[in-house]
């Protein structure tokens, strides 16, 4: 604080003084203390977390992904309680208060401090969530039961246990996540009807976290009852296949651009027979609840988006203190400082928009699509920014800002592409904001 | 009328030789399943599009010298044929494009002085640490001592080039001389005192070469030019510099909006060809947009000799190009590849890498907000 205004401070009356923040706390610290206690302890655990065990790897695992191996960190994830945050005591970690309160708010907070440390890693980690949803979204006891608590067990005993969520196809990605497409969507994996349960033929593409799961969650067209084909918004169903199931594979590892740390694999489905107690939920509720996968997943994606451009903005503030031109430090010049705040503003918007999305019990659609989209864009800006700043140093790899880059353009892309996004906004709010 | 049919005749030849030299390049670098390319194969495709004198040459035997991208021809007839040249390469690999485009430049620095032999790899020293070499710091490097105890001093960055360079051509400010005074001097790439370290690990244009240049008291023979000549020569290879690279971003987002295009047409959502869906058409129309502003921005003085123009107007020009390339064909190339959707970010599809490239090419040299203060010092009338 300049000395003349301090001093200008000191001359107000005493509520005057009072009512002036003179705090130097960090953003961070600041934002942590808007947040209710228990929020508060995860968002610290997260980023202990994070600066432990993901920032000694994120460099090598980004350079060399097929070389890096992520059970040993995912093990560890699963006994710091990371892992099962979807039920509580004594079957996960999920704190009481989200039982009547938000349910994801500390999954936002945790994608914000992982991906920060690396996107990749960070997503890795939150594939497995998103895995797992499906059970518990179903509202089935049998699946909750038998296979979310079962798992969650597995994991906080550091014996891991992970899953994937497969519904991506080659030829439909856009078409299984908004309405229009879906019934015209051309899916190849499909359910057939078999005594004591169904056959399962198809294939899945970009399954984060595919190449490596002991359980994933899919998504097939289940064959009417006339035996004729379904389609996906009438008779999608979901099932969960078990690594080691006969006809189940994992195919190629694809190679990203970025968020290179989680493998994003095709799985094979040939004649796979699943027992009856694999199907999640009941036969025919796969659209909705794939919906509403995605309505619960898009605000994690969203704080996978603001931790990467953290991250960013943090390389850009650092580089700025440490360069010199002109013997001078770079955050002197004022034309550093405007681009840094500008970037910090992004940062800011970013976790305004997502946090508050996030306060709703239940989340709300449109709401969700939205910050996802909007942070994936944001976030996108300001790791370019960051870049910019930096000169050639950004776009070279040993300064961490052409990373983020690299990782936050798949926010714009994955988990429904923006333009899917924006119609899901659309389509949620059309009766109370939209309808001529 | 003629002479005018018979030269832009003359163009279409060329061009025509270069799109087949393009299509030469995309094979034979991408013929395995490395995103940028086999790196291997760069050497070889450098020594046949010198053969075919578009590469620059040290040499004035050489048709290089004369005729290769950034050689002497520009200096009358303008950049026209270089930025063509670069634009068309840029469509099939971004660092390919830039190491010929490095070649030239430095070759352009030389203006056909030193003793460097034909197909010497070159490269251009003038940036530092961080910056523009027009403020105080210049490109890091001073000239020390007078006549036989000539030296070269200093640290330059980021130095771009075809191949491990034989020589350098460096822009140094004068310890000796006036405050300021600029010298361009050449040394050998393995003289006496001349550390070359690679750069380092870059997210795109990995097919040039990038070092960090480290001179101890390096001994000189030869001063290429001194003072305002030197001064002059500089903001010409800057200003070059940076008009190469947004022909080379021009030739990535081109060929991206192609490749984009033909995705379009056959692939499928909700029924519907994509290119029929609104959401595709505005991207690909952005990228249209996009493209067409950057191609009529490096259009405005491509026909007018280098040696012509002042060198504000030069540096001006080029500014506001390079700077196209961060707002617009980076934006083009990134809605391309949302065009290809998750397709678009795996490495086998080419996307990913166009854009890597632009990445790199919209701060190469030279950080936005550095040109943008620039323009509005040429714009008061700063000297530079």
């Amino acid at each position: 604080m300049h000395p003349h205004l301090a001093a200008s401070i000191e001359r107000l009356g005493p509520m005057g003084r009072w009512l002036y923040d003179r705090g130097e706390e960090s953003l961070w610290e600041r934002d942590t203390r808007t947040l209710p206690r228990y929020l508060q302890r995860r968002r610290r655990k997260y980023r202990r977390f994070a600066r432990q065990h993901v920032v000694p790897l994120a460099v090598e695992a980004d350079r060399a992904p097929e070389q890096y191996d992520p059970r040993p960190l995912l093990a560890e994830a699963g006994r710091w309680g990371l892992q099962s945050e979807f039920l509580p005591w004594p079957v996960g970690r999920m704190p009481y208060r989200a039982l009547w309160s938000s349910k994801i708010f500390a999954a936002v907070l945790k994608a914000e401090e992982l991906c920060a440390a690396c996107g990749g890693i960070g997503l890795s980690l939150l594939a497995h969530d998103l895995g797992i949803a499906p059970l518990l979204l179903s509202g089935h006891p049998p699946s909750i039961l038998r296979w979310q608590v079962a798992i969650n067990l597995a994991n906080l005993r550091g014996d891991v246990q992970l899953a994937a969520f497969a519904i991506t196809e080659p030829g439909a990605g856009s078409d299984v996540e908004e309405s229009e497409g879906a019934g015209r969507a051309r899916v190849v994996t499909t359910a057939r009807r078999a005594p004591g349960g169904y056959v399962l033929n198809g294939q899945k593409v970009f399954i984060s976290g595919g190449g490596h799961c002991d359980y994933v969650t899919v998504f097939a067209v289940l064959e009417r009852e006339d035996g004729s084909r379904g389609q996906v918004d009438t008779d999608f169903t979901c099932f969960i296949v078990e690594r080691g199931r006969p006809g189940f594979r994992v195919g190629r590892r694809e190679r990203k651009l970025g968020q290179r740390a989680c493998d994003a694999s095709q799985l094979f489905f040939d004649d796979v027979f699943l027992p009856t107690r694999n199907r999640v939920g009941a036969e025919r509720s796969g659209w909705a609840l794939n919906r509403n996968v995605l309505n619960y997943s898009r605000a994690p994606v969203a704080g996978i988006a603001l931790g990467i451009a953290r991250g960013a903005v943090e390389a850009a503030t650092n580089f700025a203190r440490q360069t010199r031109l002109n013997n001078r430090p770079l955050v002197e010049y004022q034309e550093v400082q405007l681009a840094l705040a500008g970037m910090w503003m992004d940062v800011m918007a970013m976790r305004g928009l997502l946090w508050q999305s996030v306060r709703h019990v239940k989340p709300v659609q449109g709401i969700a699509a939205a910050a996802k989209a909007r942070c994936g864009d944001l976030g996108f800006r300001v790791a370019n920014r960051a870049m910019e700043l930096m000169g050639d140093h950004g776009y070279l790899a040993a300064h961490g800002a052409e990373k983020g880059m690299r990782d936050v353009r798949l926010n714009q892309i994955y988990e429904g592409t923006n333009h899917i996004n924006a119609l899901a906004l659309i389509e949620s709010l059309w009766e109370p904001e939209f309808r001529p | 009328m003629i002479g005018e049919r018979a030269r832009q005749e003359e163009w279409r030849a060329v061009e025509s030789t270069l799109r087949r030299f393009a299509g030469r390049v995309e094979r034979t670098l991408f013929a395995g399943e490395e995103p940028d390319g086999d790196l291997a194969c760069v050497p070889s495709l450098l020594a046949e599009l010198r053969e075919l004198g578009v590469l620059a040459d040290p040499s004035p035997d050489h048709p290089g010298h004369e005729l290769g991208v950034w050689g002497r021809h520009c200096r009358e007839e303008g950049a026209g044929l270089s930025l063509l040249a670069l634009s068309t390469l840029g469509e099939a690999c971004g660092g390919f494009a830039a190491a010929v485009h490095a070649q030239g430049l430095a070759c352009l620095a030389l203006d056909g002085e030193g003793d460097f032999p034909s197909g010497a790899a070159l490269a251009a020293v003038f940036t530092p640490h961080y910056g523009l070499p027009f403020g105080p710091e210049g490109s890091g490097l001073r000239l020390e001592g007078q006549g036989d105890g000539l030296r070269l001093r200093g640290e330059s960055h980021f130095l771009l080039a075809a191949g491990p360079p034989a020589g350098l051509v460096c822009f140094a400010r004068a310890a000796d001389g006036p405050e300021g005074e600029w010298a361009a001097v050449a040394v050998e790439g393995d003289a006496q005192g001349v550390e070359l370290a690679p750069a380092g690990r870059r997210t795109g244009l990995r097919a040039a070469h990038q070092y960090h240049l480290r001179c101890e008291q390096v001994p000189l023979q030869h001063v290429l030019q001194r003072g305002a000549a030197a001064h002059h020569a500089l903001q010409r290879v800057v200003a070059c510099d940076w008009l190469g690279q947004a022909a080379i971003a021009l030739g990535v987002a081109r060929r991206a909006a192609r490749d984009a295009r033909a995705y379009a047409a056959q692939r499928y959502q909700g029924g519907r060809i994509i290119e029929e869906h609104a959401s595709v058409r505005l991207l690909l129309g952005t990228a249209e947009y996009d493209a067409g502003l950057l191609a009529d921005v490096l259009q405005r003085h491509a026909g007018v000799g280098l040696d012509s123009l002042e060198p504000a107007a030069l540096l001006r020009w080029a500014a506001e190009a390079r700077l196209a390339v961060g707002e617009h064909a980076r934006r083009a190339v990134t809605g391309c590849l949302q065009v290809l959707g998750g397709y678009g970010y795996m490495e086998d599809y080419g996307m990913e890498k166009r854009l890597r490239d632009v990445s790199v090419l919209k701060s190469l040299h030279g950080a936005p907000d550095r040109l943008r203060l620039l323009l509005d010092g040429l714009a008061r009338g700063e000297d530079t």
